[in-house]
């Protein structure tokens, strides 16, 4: 019968788990690009819908409270946008939003009026007036949907990260070290 | 006794409107442990005990920080 630290201990234990990462960079560029999607390539399904409903959820939510501004990249003196390096891990709306912010410095740079690729898709403020209008108009809710779109962006750096490496406990090194016995138990047996 | 007391004199003071939108970090702690539980675990047993561990302690660190900062705003 096993004891209370035993079963604890076999609770706690997931280095019996036999896990095929398939090419593990290629699971993480689309986990990168869609949240859940290099799961769903490694079979994973169950871990890829939980990663999509949730960073999904938390995303949209953001996108919303902010009125779909508080996604966008600039990184010049006047708007310096760190924000956007947490959300840079949703590769979907990471994408346009840099092309969007391209195209905007580029016509700046020509002297162009602002008629950008995708209008105002992800599109960065024109000017620190348009973004102060921003902030006046959803107030707090600005603050609050950048932050959602943040976390949410986090969050999918831990999911690549999973779908690279597998779990993070496997790289915890006492179920490292219980893995690789029972991987090399398991050779044995085959073997013999 | 002391946090709800707290709290509710910070009601009637009027120094919380807009407390309604304190329960915005509900949905943010909740899916945030969900998926560091995910993320770290594979079994569902153990997803959901690390999750529930997870959510207990950014409450318990948030809300330690919401009491430092609200009553350090009441010295401005």
């Amino acid at each position: 019968m096993p004891t209370v630290d035993e079963q604890s201990d076999e609770l706690n234990d997931d280095s019996g788990i036999d896990l095929d990462l398939k090419n593990p960079y290629v699971a993480a560029l689309l986990a990168w690009f869609v949240p859940g999607l290099g799961h769903f390539y490694q079979g994973r399904t169950a871990k890829a819908v939980t990663i999509f409903v949730a960073v999904t959820m938390l995303f949209i939510s953001g996108y919303q409270m902010g009125g779909g501004k508080v996604v966008y990249c600039s990184f010049t003196p006047e708007d310096y946008r760190w924000q956007f390096i947490g959300q840079f891990f949703l590769g979907s709306v990471a994408v346009p939003a840099v092309v969007q912010n391209r195209s905007l410095r580029g016509q700046e740079q020509q002297g162009a009026k602002a008629n950008l690729l995708l209008g105002d898709f992800l599109a960065p403020p024109t000017s620190t007036r348009e973004l102060n209008d921003w902030n006046h108009d959803y107030h707090s809710f600005f603050q609050m949907g950048t932050l959602y779109t943040l976390v949410a962006g986090l969050l999918n750096l831990f999911a690549i990260y999973d779908a690279y490496g597998g779990p993070g406990v496997w790289h915890d090194p006492v179920q490292r070290k219980k893995r690789l016995a029972a991987a090399a138990e398991a050779a044995a047996e085959e073997v013999s | 006794m002391f946090p709800w007391n707290l709290l509710l004199a910070a009601v009637e003071r009027g120094v919380m409107s807009g407390v309604e939108q304190l329960l915005l970090f509900f949905p943010l702690v909740l899916i945030s442990s969900l998926v560091y539980g995910v993320t770290r675990h594979e079994r569902w047993p153990v997803i959901f005990r690390e999750a529930a561990r997870m959510a207990v302690w950014f409450g318990f660190f948030t809300g330690c920080m919401f009491i430092v900062v609200f009553v350090l705003s009441q010295f401005n």
